[in-house]
């Protein structure tokens, strides 16, 4: 039985690297010193009431808020097809078109964004909004490709083709009968897909001017200038927001397995 | 049918690439085509001859490999028996246990490397305990240095080994260690000889993704190393932001795109089902 | 594939409603700051001086600014106080919306550089070295004069520091040497001191990229025989001051920090992080080392290339305004430059402020500083690397 003994230690030192440190964060965002200390002294709110009306905070989570909306629903747009494409057709060129699609996730966050900030916003003048939105959507697209395939396996193509063989276009068939099918799939997606864009730093980095910066950006900003537990509640709200998120998804749509 | 067919695939590859292609193919082709520029537009390699020199580039390339390594090790030594224990729990606790370990590749990466500050900080966590203890009487520096980053960068990417071992785990069947079992070897040898050997191909998986996610993660040596502890990315940052040289920026995008994407090949090619 | 179950959303999206909402809420109401807390007790005030609001503008003046963004590269020190006494009230007098960038001298002046001929910010705040660099670069024009209606108001040190208008003086500093009196013993009187071997480790320097970060050198180099002009000693010296330093600040909120921790006992300072300082109730004594006090003003200057260069004199014009100026002593956030402006002697002492502080602020030549500035910043960058 020293075995198990062992096994179960391991599983907790996991779990306590892995989200002790949250808790840590809870507790030093009620502390009312002006400096983040530990252990927290004292019990306040105001770190809490200071999140809601520091303005950088505010305008820049819209502009997460935005930019995650709009990457995404456009990643979904461009992706469901390729997805499509690649379990439901067979081509040549099929494992250059996954490399492709996959790469945007595997080339440095922080890479996409210098050659953004460089081609388009320096040499292109394009507007910072619109690189965000473009480095976005592009690094969501690998999410979008593979959860919607995941998805797509998992539906029996024969269902498909029966709808056509009775008349239907494949493109009616693909809306009627496909897309409710692959629903959870598409929502997964969408939500990975969101989370992603939300908390992305390397991407959004470089292409930040002048009142436009995410919120992640934005946090880093602040934590320059600023030293009090602001940042601990802000953290705290986001968190305790992303294990709903995650429960949720995890209980309706099994999310783990598209991470 | 099969003619329908193809003529929608082009139809349905066709937006997706112009999105990859214009806006992610070909800035980087830029950069690229950037980095072998000399005077007067002709090839050359000048600009990574001159760079790689830099004993600056040259200790942070070293670095960055060093913590790639590191991090991988240390997460395949934590995660094997705890993906063993996960991998042999009953179905409802399992689903709850996975959720937990994907929470920190979902949170909010400031957020969750400012718990690190509370942590290592001067008056956090640990200097404040040992001195509570009377262990040290003045704090410790611990944040800024190597082994935050390394700390960090574990906390961020041991999921992803998990996730990988895991699903490798759930698919050996529990009637083999129970064979084994039954002919009497131990457990610790029948884990050793059955499911190391039967997850390997999880470990392949994970230990890509943890090497190359540690390579190339910015926001954890930013906060926890600062501008003393650079990794590539942070030198990327820097090169760009504060000194705006140009040259050197694309020598690191270079390098770092370089490494990432070859090992995601060769994992495919070694691997050709990534599930 | 399992049903999606949509209740399991519910909980999710009334979280985010509320979460949106409260933002909401906060972004029209933003809970209404104290008050300054020495407003109530005002000192000896000029009746002569007419200090109110400029011109009135002609209405139809005003709705064309309604609407507008400008754009201001700034330091990050203190926004919250310069949100309250310099952001909203423009803004609302106006109609204007203020972004800003923010980060610190050198930084933000690379930003510049990579946007040249193409600029995203307007106005730009530059300690008075980097207005000479960034006018070699060609990154500012020349404001003009008959649009900044306070101009009159100010010391005339102040109108035009740079030279050809580039520039307006809307701040003074001074550089002084704060130190622990609990830990330190004897005192400091020089810059010598902060070579002492009893103080290995809890000396600090501000970054050669900031504010004073040239002024440290000639003032060490002043401490070890050299000077203005003969900095030769300060090199030689640098290496064993850089063996004491705990470690070098590139912003005034990190010296903050690192006094307040206990990291820190002999700390070179700027004057508008006095407040601050006190705030940290720690046992600080500010003094005038011997080789005097170094000022450098705060400028504004307009950004080449702007397209809202009626705007940026707008903002030019109201931040060198009374009551700009002297909300902003008041609450310590910056020395004035504004004649006009009455401090009460509590404020004052915190302040680089009144004629007999004013008269005995050494000026450098910023100049010739952002001439070497380029060679200074390698053999410092040399030194402390070790």
């Amino acid at each position: 039985m020293k075995e198990s003994r062992f096994l179960l230690f391991s599983l907790v030192f996991l779990y306590v690297f892995l989200i002790g440190p949250f808790f840590l964060i809870f507790l030093t965002s009620f502390g009312s010193e002006s400096i983040m200390t530990f252990p927290p002294k004292g019990f306040s709110l105001r770190w809490f009431a200071k999140v809601f009306t520091v303005r950088m905070f505010l305008d820049s989570f819209w502009i997460s808020l935005w930019i995650g909306i709009l990457s995404t629903l456009t990643a979904l747009i461009l992706g469901v097809p390729v997805a499509y494409a690649l379990v439901r057709h067979s081509f040549p060129a099929k494992g250059v078109v996954e490399v492709v699609f996959s790469s945007p996730a595997v080339v440095p966050g922080i890479v996409i964004g210098f050659a953004l900030l460089r081609f388009f916003i320096l040499m292109g003048n394009f507007p910072l909004v619109t690189g965000l939105f473009l480095g976005h959507t592009v690094i969501l697209l690998p999410y979008t490709v593979r959860v919607v395939s995941a998805a797509l396996r998992n539906f029996d193509p024969s269902v498909e083709e029966a709808a056509v063989s009775l008349g239907a276009s494949p493109f009616r068939a693909f809306f009627l009968v496909v897309l409710p099918n692959i629903r959870a799939g598409v929502i997964a997606a969408f939500i990975l897909a969101f989370i992603t864009s939300f908390n992305n730093v390397p991407i959004s980095l470089l292409l930040t001017g002048p009142g436009i910066a995410t919120l992640p950006i934005q946090m880093l900003i602040y934590m320059e200038y600023y030293f009090d537990p602001t940042i601990a509640a802000l953290s705290t709200l986001l968190i305790l927001l992303t294990i709903l998120i995650v429960q949720g998804a995890e209980k309706a749509l099994g999310i783990s397995q598209y991470v | 049918m099969e003619l329908s067919r193809r003529r929608t695939l082009p139809l349905l590859l066709l937006p997706g690439t112009l999105c990859v292609g214009g806006f992610f193919v070909l800035p980087l082709a830029f950069i690229l085509r950037e980095s072998f520029l000399g005077e007067g537009g002709r090839m050359t390699l000048s600009l990574y001859v001159q760079y790689i020199q830099d004993p600056k580039f040259y200790r942070v390339f070293l670095r960055t490999l060093k913590f790639g390594l590191l991090v991988t090790l240390l997460s395949a030594l934590i995660s094997y028996p705890a993906s063993y224990a996960i991998a042999r729990t009953e179905r409802g606790k399992k689903s709850i246990l996975m959720s937990i370990v994907i929470l920190p590749l979902m949170t909010s990466p400031v957020a969750r490397t400012y718990a690190w500050i509370v942590i290592l900080g001067r008056f956090g966590l640990i200097n404040q305990t040992a001195r509570a203890l009377g262990v040290i009487q003045e704090p410790l520096r611990l944040l800024y240095t190597e082994g935050a980053v390394v700390v960090g960068l574990l906390q961020l990417f041991l999921p992803l080994m998990v996730l990988n071992l895991v699903s490798a785990m759930e698919n050996i069947p529990p009637e083999i260690e129970e064979a084994a079992q039954s002919l009497g070897a131990p457990r610790w040898v029948s884990f050793l000889k059955i499911i190391v050997p039967l997850s390997a191909d999880g470990l392949v998986m994970g230990s890509v993704l943890v090497f190359t996610g540690s390579i190339t993660a910015y926001v954890t040596p930013a906060i926890l190393g600062g501008t003393k502890v650079l990794t590539l990315a942070t030198l990327l940052q820097q090169e760009t932001v504060v000194f705006m040289n140009w040259g050197n920026a694309t020598v690191i995008s270079v390098v770092m795109t370089g490494m990432a994407l070859l090992l995601y090949l060769l994992l495919r090619k070694t691997r050709p089902k990534i599930s | 594939m399992k049903r999606v179950n949509l209740y399991f959303f519910l909980p999710l999206f009334i979280v985010m409603t509320i979460t949106g909402g409260l933002a909401f809420a906060g972004g029209s109401k933003e809970a209404p700051k104290a008050e300054p807390k020495v407003e109530s007790k005002p000192g000896p005030s000029i009746p002569a001086q007419p200090t109110t609001q400029p011109q009135p503008q002609t209405q139809p003046e005003i709705q064309s600014y309604r609407g507008r963004t400008l754009s201001v590269s700034t330091w990050g020190f203190n926004m919250d106080l310069i949100n309250k006494n310099l952001t909203k009230p423009f803004e609302e007098k106006y109609g204007v919306k203020i972004v800003y960038e923010t980060g610190n001298n050198a930084d933000r002046l690379t930003k510049l550089k990579a946007r040249k001929g193409n600029p995203n910010v307007d106005v730009v705040h530059f300690a008075g070295n980097y207005i000479y660099l960034a006018m070699k670069e060609g990154l500012i024009e020349p404001y003009d004069p008959a649009k900044i209606s306070n101009l009159k108001d100010l010391y005339d040190w102040a109108k035009d520091p740079a030279g050809n208008r580039y520039g307006i003086g809307y701040a003074i500093s001074t550089y002084a040497v704060a130190y622990r009196t609990d830990k330190v013993n004897p005192p400091i009187t020089s810059w010598a001191d902060l070579a002492r071997p009893d103080l290995k480790g809890y000396v600090t320097l501000p970054d050669i990229s900031t504010t004073f970060g040239p002024a440290t050198v000639v003032l060490i180099a002043k401490a070890f025989g050299g000077s203005e002009d003969n900095v030769e000693p300060a090199w030689q010296n640098l290496p064993t001051i850089a063996k004491n330093l705990v470690t070098v600040y590139r912003r005034s909120s990190e010296l903050i920090t690192l006094v307040q921790q206990g990291e820190v006992w002999v700390a070179p300072y700027t004057s508008f992080s006095w407040g601050n300082l006190l705030e940290t109730k720690v046992p600080l004594k500010s003094i005038v080392p011997k080789e005097g006090t170094v000022g450098s003003q705060s400028m504004v200057a307009l950004v080449k290339g702007t397209k809202n260069a009626d705007l940026a004199h707008l903002y030019m014009d109201f931040i060198l305004s009374h009551e700009v100026q002297k909300a902003q002593a008041l609450d310590l956030v910056d020395s004035p430059t504004n004649k006009t402006v009455q401090v009460p002697p509590e404020i004052a002492e915190k302040l680089a402020y009144g004629p007999e502080k004013l008269g005995n602020i050494i000026f450098l030549d910023e100049a010739k500083l952002a001439q070497v500035q380029e060679a200074w910043v390698k053999r410092w960058q040399q030194i402390m690397a070790k």
